[in-house]
C-alpha cells in the first residue's frame, strides 16, 4: 500500500489537491464505477477525500469526476493526461516473463489500448510513459503483479525486454514459433529468432503440462 | 395555518431523512442534487459551507468560483434570514434537539426552563469560540493545510456518513464517534453543548447574522411582557428555546447565538405577543 493513495484523474498534485479538496464526495458520486472511495479512515489529513482502490474497482477513464469537483482539486482533463500515476509491472511474476502461459489480458484491457501498454517481441508487456495510472490492467492482472503507484514514486524504470535473457527461464521453445508467426502477422513486432532448440526442460505450467501428459 | 415549529419540524425532518436518500440516489447515478453538507450542487446552483470554502480558498490561495459561490449563497441565506440552517436545516441540530428535550423530560429539575444553566454564552463567550475558529482556519490557511475545521461540521458528517456507505459500504467511523460523542456529552449535561460552544461552522453564518442591517431577528417589546418579573410563567419563551437561551435578551446579545427558530415566539403568541420575529435592526439595541 503506498502511502499515497492513487488520486481520480485530473488531480492537483500532491500537498495542492489536500488543500483544494472539500471532502464534499460529488467527485464519487459523479463515478459510474463507484471506482472513486472516500476515505473513510481516522488520519484526519486524509479521511474524506477521494481515492482509486484499483485492486476493488479501476478507473475506465470516462471522466465524468473533474468536471464535478466543485474546487478544482479535480480538473476537467482528457482521459491521455489523467495523471493518477502509472502501472509497473512485476516481471519476476508476470505470466508471460516466467513463460508460464502467453496472457495479453493486461494489454488487451487498457483504456489506452497499445500506448500506454505495448507488447514487446510480440508477447512480452511493457508499461510506456503514456500510462495514466488507471489502474485497470492492475485490477484484470490474473498474476496480480501489476501496481499502480501515484505520481512521484520511486520507480526503477522498465530495462527492455532482453529476449537472450528470458529465454533461459522462459517457455517459449520452438513448438511456439507458429503462436510467434501468427502474432507477427497480426500487426506485432517479430520476435527475434533466438530461441535455443536443445533446452531440455521447460519452466512454468506448460513445463508441468507437459509433464502430466507426457508421463 | 401550520404552526412554525411544526413547519420547522418538517423541514428538519425532510433534511435529514433527504440526505440518506440523496446519498442513495446518487450512487444510482443520480446526480441532479449531489454533494454534502460541506459543499452539494442543487441543478447546478453550487451551495458551500461558507467556512469550508474559506479554509480551502486560505489553504490553496485560490478562489475556486463555484465553492466561492456557493459560499456565498449561504452566507446570504444568512444575511437575509439569520441561522435559519441551524434550526430549520441542520440534522445535527435536529438529533440534539431530540435528545435535549428528552433529557430536559427525564430531569425536569436540570434546565427545565429554570434559566440558571440557559443564560446565552454572551458576547464574550461568542467571541472564544469565533476566534478559536478563526485562528484555525488562520492556522490551515498559513500552514496550507487540509480544511481540517470540516472534520468538525457534524451535519457534514451526518451525510458523509450516509455517501460512504452508500457508495462504498464503508462506515465513516470518525463522524459516528464524533457524532455520538457529542451528541452523549449533551444528553449528560442536558446542554446544547455542541451547537453553542464547539461548532465552527455557525461562526460565519452567526456573525453575518448580527452584522446584517437588515436580517430576521427575534425582536423583544418589553413593554408588552406579561410575565413579569419571577411571576407565574416567567420563563416561557426561555423553556421555549431549544438552545436554552433567554429570548428577553434580544437587541442585547442574543444575536450572538440565536438561530431565528422562532420558537419563543410561537410561546409568547398567547402572552402579549412581547417576543416577534422582524426584519432589520433591533430598536432596544
Amino acid at each position: 500500500m503506498p502511502s499515497t493513495p492513487l488520486r481520480p484523474p485530473g488531480a492537483a498534485p500532491g500537498g495542492r489537491f489536500l488543500s483544494l479538496c472539500v471532502h464534499c464526495g460529488q467527485c464519487a458520486e459523479a463515478c459510474p464505477f463507484s471506482s472513486i472511495v472516500l476515505d473513510a479512515g481516522l488520519n484526519p489529513l486524509e479521511t474524506g477525500t477521494p481515492k482509486v482502490l484499483p485492486k476493488r474497482m479501476p478507473c475506465w477513464l470516462c471522466m465524468r469526476c473533474g468536471p464535478a469537483c466543485p474546487t478544482g482539486a479535480l480538473e476537467p482533463v482528457e482521459k491521455t493526461k489523467a495523471g493518477m500515476g502509472t502501472a509497473v509491472i512485476d516481471r519476476k511474476r508476470c505470466f508471460t516473463y516466467i513463460g508460464s502461459i502467453i496472457c495479453r489480458t493486461c494489454f488487451e484491457k487498457c483504456p489506452l489500448k497499445a500506448r500506454a501498454i505495448e507488447l514487446e517481441l510480440a508477447l512480452y508487456p511493457v508499461i510506456t510513459k503514456e500510462c495514466v495510472g488507471c489502474g485497470v490492467c492492475e485490477n484484470v492482472c490474473p498474476a496480480q503483479c501489476i501496481d499502480t503507484l501515484p505520481p512521484g514514486s520511486a520507480i526503477t524504470p522498465e530495462e527492455p525486454v532482453d529476449p537472450s535473457q528470458l529465454d533461459k527461464k522462459a517457455a517459449w521453445g520452438p513448438e511456439c514459433a507458429p503462436v510467434r508467426g501468427a502474432l507477427a502477422e497480426a500487426g506485432a513486432k517479430p520476435r527475434p529468432e533466438t530461441a535455443d532448440p536443445s533446452r531440455p526442460e521447460r519452466a512454468g505450467i506448460l513445463g508441468l503440462m507437459g509433464k502430466v501428459f507426457s508421463g | 395555518m401550520i404552526a412554525l415549529k411544526t413547519s420547522r419540524r418538517l423541514s428538519q425532518f425532510a433534511v435529514a431523512l433527504g440526505f440518506p436518500v440523496l446519498a442513495w440516489a446518487n450512487a444510482h447515478n443520480w446526480e441532479q442534487v449531489a454533494g454534502n453538507f460541506l459543499s452539494f450542487t442543487f441543478y447546478g446552483l453550487p451551495v458551500s459551507d461558507p467556512l469550508a470554502a474559506l479554509q480551502v480558498c486560505l489553504s490553496a490561495w485560490d478562489a475556486p468560483w463555484r465553492l466561492a459561490l456557493g459560499g456565498a449563497v449561504t452566507l446570504a441565506i444568512a444575511l437575509v434570514l439569520g441561522t435559519v440552517f441551524c434550526s430549520w436545516a441542520c440534522p445535527f441540530g435536529l438529533l440534539s434537539e431530540l435528545v435535549h428535550g428528552f433529557s430536559r423530560r427525564q430531569r425536569p429539575d436540570a434546565g427545565g426552563g429554570a434559566a440558571v444553566s440557559s443564560r446565552p454564552m454572551g458576547a464574550p463567550g461568542w467571541r472564544r469560540k469565533g476566534a478559536a475558529t478563526l485562528a484555525g482556519a488562520g492556522m490551515i490557511g498559513g500552514l496550507g493545510l487540509p480544511p481540517l475545521l470540516n472534520h468538525l461540521s457534524l451535519p457534514g458528517w451526518y451525510s458523509r456518513i450516509f455517501q460512504t456507505w452508500f457508495n462504498q459500504h464503508e462506515a465513516a467511523l470518525m463522524g459516528l464517534i464524533l457524532v455520538a460523542l457529542a451528541l452523549g456529552a449533551e444528553a449528560y449535561s442536558g446542554r446544547r453543548l455542541w451547537c453553542r460552544y464547539v461548532c465552527p461552522q455557525s461562526v460565519l453564518l452567526n456573525l453575518v447574522h448580527r452584522l446584517s442591517p437588515f436580517g430576521l431577528r427575534v425582536r423583544f417589546d418589553a413593554s408588552r411582557c406579561q410575565c413579569g418579573k419571577g411571576g407565574r410563567g416567567a420563563d416561557t419563551c426561555a423553556s421555549a428555546c431549544t438552545l436554552g437561551l433567554n429570548p428577553k435578551m434580544a437587541g442585547r446579545g442574543l444575536e450572538w447565538e440565536c438561530s431565528t427558530c422562532g420558537d419563543c415566539t410561537q410561546a409568547c403568541k398567547a402572552r402579549g405577543k412581547a417576543l416577534t420575529l422582524g426584519f432589520g435592526p433591533n430598536k432596544s439595541a
